[in-house]
């Protein structure tokens, strides 16, 4: 009975505004067509593709490109190196920025810090192929700046950090955090500029040291944006991009460089096209993806009472 | 709320105004895939348009970008093709890498777009045995029986060898559905070459190394002498690339233990039985020289993570740094001759049991320009690939125009023959005037190879290094006699040609695609040390447990079919 007169009162209430419900129609169509019509395709998963006969008359096969999947004799090692490479740099990446924006917001030359906001957001604008090009052409130890500025100064080579397994995590994030350090502090600035000076105001007058204010005042300021950010980015936790590791992977870092998605890509469009078995692949990792998105939502609507639903 | 009638109409508007824009852009999203595929449509309603005799009916193609090729429209070649054979080219361009090309080949597929009538490129034996059996090419086997329409294939210029061609492109299931493009050349199928800073060599007074202990006190004797003499110890004895042309160094060091070919998957041929070269002690004891070397800096490890770029730099500097290197082309020197010139092939190395291999691939026939199942008028798609088969045509898709780039004239040839008759039977030898070389330059002339043509063994034409009006003609290097002379007795007996698989192997291969990834990882994690050889026993397991004998009887059933009459 409750329910039937919520949608009584919610007819009521459509009825007498339906001219701004037409409003929303817009982006639903948008979100239909580009968002849900392309899911349909996803049932390639479950079956044994074949273009002639088309997504719905290629035969079902059930969870058999799944199982596929759990046989491969990798299956644990590039699970473990998605998730630890995307978990180093979800906790690596995510408190960077918001610390530089509140040194940023606490700076009293205005002009200056825009000139450095600038400046940081610049990386943000090269292309991933670029980039890992000056990265392999810096570090070389025999040509790269850095390879001859460590010849300099210990007067050996330096040894070659792409050979180095171990080190493929570290380059990734932190070749990442220098790209989008200043790109992803925007927001955070945005949301800080909308705090009240008075209250910055009433605190001086109070004696809070400027180390006090960024505390109480700011960082809270904040906390509502940082909370839905890291909902965000740990929905994307297993979108690790495939260019960037593709191209920085080699014979020597493999072992520690192969993703899923760098996976699917081999499978499903280098090697013949096996879509289907791709498809299963993409479907799994966004299966988990989903499942850590709720997770975070709820731990974060526990602890801050902020979430996306 | 109560809005007049006025604004009642106006806001209607505003959001049918909305709709429309939102519909638009859905369908220049979705559009995207199928632009390519559009472009044929022209043709068949011009082709339609007018039926007389002489109607210009138009082909479209698809093909790579390269950027060598200027302009595909206004190129020599499409202008000589098109007034021919009275067509119009209608080109559209594919990523230049295969990777790319082929995703997008495989995208317009497998969405049923339209194609276009001929795609000019070659695609995996996967794929194309994929796209014959679901009908999307079109089976040529009758136009190639049939004289009058392969006027240029069926000619006497490929009597000798039309059977190695047939059998390299022929699919499992005995037919057709592809031109190719077939250009023997014994440089090309020994390709992993190595090459030593012969300056350093006649420094030392020492004589080029043939076992594998006189390579290891060669590169020994680079590492402690300042051989290029600026005063700093930053000679490089040995270093190469992770990719490239005939690049990977562990090969000719590999061949001195074992004989074995990368493009063959390592896989040994002993009376027509396959086995992998890589699970046998004489490949870990190969893996355990080529250590050493990487131990004691003779080896640089950099060969293994830095690109063919990064290694040319150091390659072609004046001052020499690097003292052995490997690479199927000397392109990698540059084009100074003073650093050309310093660098000098070195012979194959004996390895501590007597053996000493080559990796060889035979030259084979490739396929290429495949005509779709959306083609108009295939009979004529057929006949501008075979026009390609013309010797002039061929002549001039490698080496550009004829007396500008190259000649057949005896007054010129003459000079050359003597220097290769010992080796093949040459009908006549032309010259390319080295110092007009267009190939992997530049130009507007001819579409860089990436096409069906062929320049037959009969007619083997050789690259010689000597520019046109050199008086010097006999000092230059002629890498190409020093390469068959050195490399080419050592090729072996039995080998891989190719593998022909049909549809199901294909599907299973598929499963163990990741099996010559694992192969090369481990070689580079061995060598380098990431990896301990104790841990060989582990590797063997590995490879067990990824089905590696599967996987050998399988490679197995497509030599035997490749072999079969």
């Amino acid at each position: 009975m409750k329910s039937q007169s919520a949608f009584v009162k919610f007819r009521k209430d459509y009825l007498s505004k339906w001219r701004l419900y037409l409003f929303l129609l817009v982006p639903i169509i948008y979100i239909i067509l580009f968002a849900y019509a392309p899911m349909v395709g996803a049932q390639i998963a479950f079956r044994d593709y074949d273009f002639t006969l088309g997504i719905w008359g290629s035969e079902w096969v059930g969870f058999e490109n799944f199982a596929k999947f759990f046989r491969y004799h990798d299956f644990g090692k590039i699970l473990w190196n998605t998730l630890s490479v995307s978990l180093y740099s979800l906790i690596a990446s995510f408190p960077l920025p918001i610390i530089l924006a509140l040194i940023l917001h606490s700076f009293p030359g205005k002009r200056y810090t825009k000139v450095v906001q600038t400046v940081l957001y610049m990386p943000h604008f090269i292309s991933v192929v670029v980039m890992i090009g000056m990265i392999m052409q810096l570090f070389n130890p025999l040509s790269g700046v850095f390879g001859l500025a460590y010849q300099a100064v210990t007067g050996s080579i330096m040894p070659d950090i792409f050979a180095n397994p171990g080190a493929f995590s570290h380059i990734y994030v932190w070749s990442g955090i220098w790209q989008g350090l200043g790109w992803g502090s925007i927001i955070y600035m945005a949301a800080l500029s909308g705090v009240d000076m008075e209250l910055h105001e009433s605190a001086q007058i109070d004696g809070a040291s400027r180390f006090q204010r960024v505390l109480h005042i700011d960082l809270p300021a904040i906390l509502p944006t940082a909370s839905i950010m890291l909902i965000m980015n740990a929905g994307g936790i297993m979108n690790i991009g495939f260019e960037k590791v593709l191209l920085l992977q080699n014979d020597l870092n493999r072992s520690r460089s192969e993703v899923i998605s760098t996976y699917v890509y081999k499978v499903g469009l280098m090697s013949g096209g096996d879509f289907s078995y791709a498809t299963a692949v993409g479907l799994f990792n966004s299966v988990i993806n989903f499942a850590l998105l709720i997770i975070v939502n709820y731990v974060t609507k526990r602890l801050g009472e902020t979430s996306l639903w | 709320m109560k809005l007049s009638k006025w604004s009642k109409r106006s806001l209607l508007f505003i959001l049918s105004a909305m709709m429309a824009c939102a519909a638009a852009g859905c369908d220049s999203g979705t559009g995207g895939s199928s632009t390519a595929s559009t472009s044929s449509n022209p043709s068949s309603s011009a082709a339609s348009a007018s039926e007389d005799g002489d109607a210009v009916k138009t082909l479209s193609i698809a093909i790579p970008q390269n950027p060598n090729v200027e302009d595909f429209d206004t190129n020599m070649l499409t202008t000589w093709l098109e007034e021919d054979m009275n067509v119009n080219l209608e080109f559209t361009l594919l990523p230049a890498t295969s990777e790319d090309a082929n995703t997008k080949v495989s995208l317009w597929v497998s969405s049923n777009s339209d194609l276009p009538d001929v795609l000019c490129m070659s695609l995996s034996d996967t794929v194309a045995q994929d796209y014959a059996s679901k009908g999307v090419l079109v089976d040529v086997t009758d136009y190639y029986a049939d004289p009058e329409i392969s006027v240029n294939i069926s000619s006497s210029r490929f009597d000798g060898e039309r059977d190695i061609i047939m059998n390299s492109i022929r699919f499992a299931d005995g037919k057709y559905y592809s031109l190719f493009s077939y250009n023997p050349f014994p440089w090309n199928e020994a390709a992993y070459r190595t090459w030593v800073n012969q300056e350093w060599l006649d420094q030392l007074n020492m004589e080029a190394p043939t076992t594998t202990e006189e390579f290891r006190a060669m590169l020994e004797a680079f590492k402690s002498n300042d051989l290029n003499g600026n005063g700093k110890s930053d000679e490089i004895p040995m270093m190469s690339a992770k990719e490239g042309y005939g690049i990977d160094p562990t090969t000719f060091l590999m061949n001195a233990f074992i004989q074995t070919t990368p493009g063959a998957d390592y896989m040994v041929v002993e009376n027509g039985k396959l086995s992998p070269a890589f699970t046998t002690d004489e490949w870990k004891a190969g893996l355990e020289y080529i250590y050493g070397l990487v131990q004691d800096g003779l080896l640089s490890p950099l060969s293994f993570t830095q690109d063919s770029t990064q290694l040319k730099t150091l390659l072609t500097a004046e001052e020499a740094v690097v003292g052995v290197t490997c690479a199927g082309s000397t392109s990698m020197f540059g084009s100074d001759p003073a650093v050309v010139g310093r660098m000098a092939l070195l012979e194959p190395l004996t390895g501590p049991n007597g053996v000493c291999g080559v990796s060889y691939q035979p030259s084979t026939a490739g396929r290429i320009w495949y005509i779709t199942k959306d083609a108009e008028d295939p009979e004529l798609a057929f006949r501008c690939g075979d026009w390609f088969f013309g010797e002039e045509q061929s002549w001039t898709a490698r080496y550009g125009e004829k007396d500008v780039h190259w000649t057949d004239d005896p007054e010129i040839t003459q000079d050359y023959l003597p220097m290769f008759e010992q080796y093949t039977p040459v009908k006549y030898v032309g010259t390319i005037y080295g110092s007009t070389d267009i190939w992997g330059q530049p130009q507007n002339e001819h579409w860089q190879g990436a096409h069906p043509y062929s320049t037959p063994l009969s007619e083997a034409l050789y690259q010689s290094f000597a520019y046109k009006d050199d008086p010097d003609l006999d000092s230059k290097t002629n890498y190409n006699t020093t390469h068959l002379d050195i490399y080419y007795d050592k090729i072996p007996d039995e080998y891989v040609t190719k593998f022909l698989h049909d549809e199901e192997e294909l599907d299973k291969l598929a499963d163990y695609a990741d099996m010559m990834d694992y192969v090369t990882s481990s070689m580079a994690e061995f060598i380098t040390g990431n990896r301990s050889l104790d841990d060989w026993d582990n590797y063997l397991k590995t490879l067990d447990e990824m089905g590696l004998d599967e996987y050998v009887a399988l490679r197995q059933s497509g030599f035997d079919r490749a072999n079969a009459e």
